[in-house]
């Protein structure tokens, strides 16, 4: 069996799209994880209450549809962070970690809660729909989402470079996610830097919601669950400790599941988890620190 | 304002869990003053800066700046107040630039123009300036003290604490440290300097407190400083 001759440019390009979706929400993962030490869990369920509301609102026009999403999706991650990471901030990270479980959870139920209201589980999203379209470029369809995946992952990677090397709030995230209680020493408002890390993954989380949204349109309460956990397995093999390496690792793994869904034959698409998981324990026996980290980086102390 | 006292401890005590790491312990600072804290390891030396800081919170007691209460639990809010603390061990930011160590301090910054302040440091300290773009992590560990203090003065603090700042460096490192001391004490700034070296802070401050057991246990002046026997003593008792 020639392998190398079923990945041909169609599943690169799909491989290429799905690592860029990957690599926005492990960005969204990595700047929480920077300030707080915390593995957000219910990331996931940021993306899918956004994909929510634009089902919800699917008769209102799309850049109605696309705001409404960003605004839920926002101030719920401010809600999450005021509610719950912040009364924990001192506490272990088991006892964060679990806590998100208990929220991603719950998020999940209400969800349930909100959309059996009309008897059927599942909302279709279809005022964004049309995205969901292929043009043919040398003989490769593309999907117009592939397109705006691509281009938002591009211009939001390369915004969050000049924000976080150029401006005073990003030199001072950059601080905290190194030792925050030194920067609070220096006068760096703990609240603000991290409100302001907690927007930033919400917009991300809002992004996603939206491109998984057209790929994907009919909604459901683990809507993005799969890809939450397929996300955080990648944002480890990258190297949590530092954001450039947890994103590389969610582009990784994205393009490694694209590119083996389309070299496994359609019968056999059941074994991908299995395939992604075995690669995944390969790298981590091969590099514990992570694929891209230098060295084995130590934990650095909370708040 | 009685007196002019810019920094007041009164009474305080603080604990680690059951055990009381300060007590009953009141100090102040003078305006423009350079007071010294000596004592042994464990005296309380430096739980006394993290319970300035607000780092620790005092079970008894307060602590006043120019007059007013300041409160436990934001170190934010006390560096933003105006006092700035050089931390044991110097705690800078290895990955950053010097500049973007210095671009820190600026957070606990009241007003004014930003870039002055960096120029001032630089010009207090030379070899910043001409490694103001390097890696501060490849600074020696002299450079990188001098460093922690650059980035806490511009934030123009009327408080400077410094824990231990000669630890760990060669003998003619620790004069580059005293002399940037004097300097700052040129400009007013109020100074609190924790220390192993006694008979040179003995010497070099105001005053200095010796701690014990976290109690105060005397306080010394310049005068006492070559008179060994009550050095000795201060220590042991």
């Amino acid at each position: 069996m020639n392998v190398l001759a079923v990945v041909d440019a169609q599943t690169l390009v799909d491989a290429v799209g799905l690592g860029a979706v990957y690599a926005l929400m492990a960005v969204g993962i990595g700047l929480v994880f920077g300030v707080l030490r915390l593995v957000n869990f219910a990331y996931g369920q940021l993306v899918m209450a956004g994909a929510y509301t634009l089902a919800f609102t699917s008769t209102w026009p799309v850049a109605g549809s696309i705001a409404a999403c960003f605004a839920v999706v926002i101030a719920l991650s401010l809600l999450m962070e005021r509610a719950v990471f912040r009364p924990l901030r001192t506490s272990s990270p088991a006892v964060m970690l679990v806590t998100t479980f208990a929220v991603a959870f719950l998020l999940q139920s209400v969800a349930l809660i909100v959309d059996v209201r009309d008897d059927t589980i599942g909302e279709p999203a279809s005022s964004v729909a049309p995205l969901n379209q292929a043009i043919s470029l040398a003989g490769v369809d593309v999907r117009k989402v592939t397109l705006v995946a691509v281009g938002v992952a591009i211009v939001a990677l390369g915004l969050l470079a000049l924000l976080l090397g150029r401006t005073t709030i990003g030199l001072q995230m950059r601080a905290a996610a190194a030792d925050f209680r030194t920067a609070r020493l220096l006068g760096v408002r703990a609240d603000r830097v991290i409100a302001f890390a907690v927007v930033l993954s919400g917009i991300l989380a809002a992004a996603v919601a939206v491109i998984l949204t057209v790929q994907n349109p009919l909604v459901s309460p683990d809507f993005a669950l799969k890809d939450t956990i397929v996300v955080l397995v990648g944002v480890v093999v990258g190297g949590i400790d530092r954001l450039w390496t947890a994103t590389l690792g969610g582009f990784a793994i994205g393009f490694a599941t694209g590119v083996i869904n389309g070299a496994l034959p359609t019968e056999q698409t059941v074994f991908l988890p299995s395939a992604v998981f075995a690669l995944v324990i390969l790298v981590l026996i091969l590099r514990p620190a992570g694929l891209f980290a230098r060295g084995r980086g130590a934990l650095v102390e909370r708040v | 304002m009685s007196d002019a006292r810019i920094l007041e401890l009164d009474g305080v005590e603080v604990r680690h869990g059951s055990v009381a790491a300060v007590r009953d312990l009141d100090l102040h600072l003078l305006e423009g003053e350079i007071v010294g804290l000596i004592g042994p390891n464990g005296a309380g030396k430096s739980t006394t800066l993290h319970a300035i800081m607000g780092v620790l919170a005092p079970r008894a007691g307060e602590i006043r700046l120019k007059g007013r209460p300041l409160r436990a639990g934001r170190p934010e809010d006390v560096a933003r107040a105006g006092i700035a603390l050089v931390p044991e061990g110097r705690r800078i930011f290895g990955d950053l630039s010097v500049e973007e160590n210095l671009r820190l301090g600026l957070a606990a910054r009241r007003g004014g123009d930003g870039g002055s302040a960096l120029d001032a440091v630089y010009e207090l300290f030379p070899i910043l300036a001409a490694s103001r773009g390097r890696q501060a992590g490849a600074l020696s560990g002299g450079q990188q003290q001098q460093l922690a203090i650059g980035r806490a003065l511009v934030a123009s603090p009327d408080v400077l604490l410094l824990d231990e700042p000669s630890l760990g460096l060669a003998p003619t490192v620790v004069d580059v440290v005293f002399a940037a001391l004097a300097a700052i004490r040129e400009r007013g700034v109020s100074v609190l300097l924790v220390e192993q070296r006694a008979q040179r802070t003995v010497a070099f401050a105001d005053r200095t407190y010796v701690l014990g057991n976290g109690e105060l246990r005397m306080i010394l002046t310049p005068a006492d400083a070559d008179d060994t026997e009550r050095m000795i003593a201060a220590y042991l008792s």
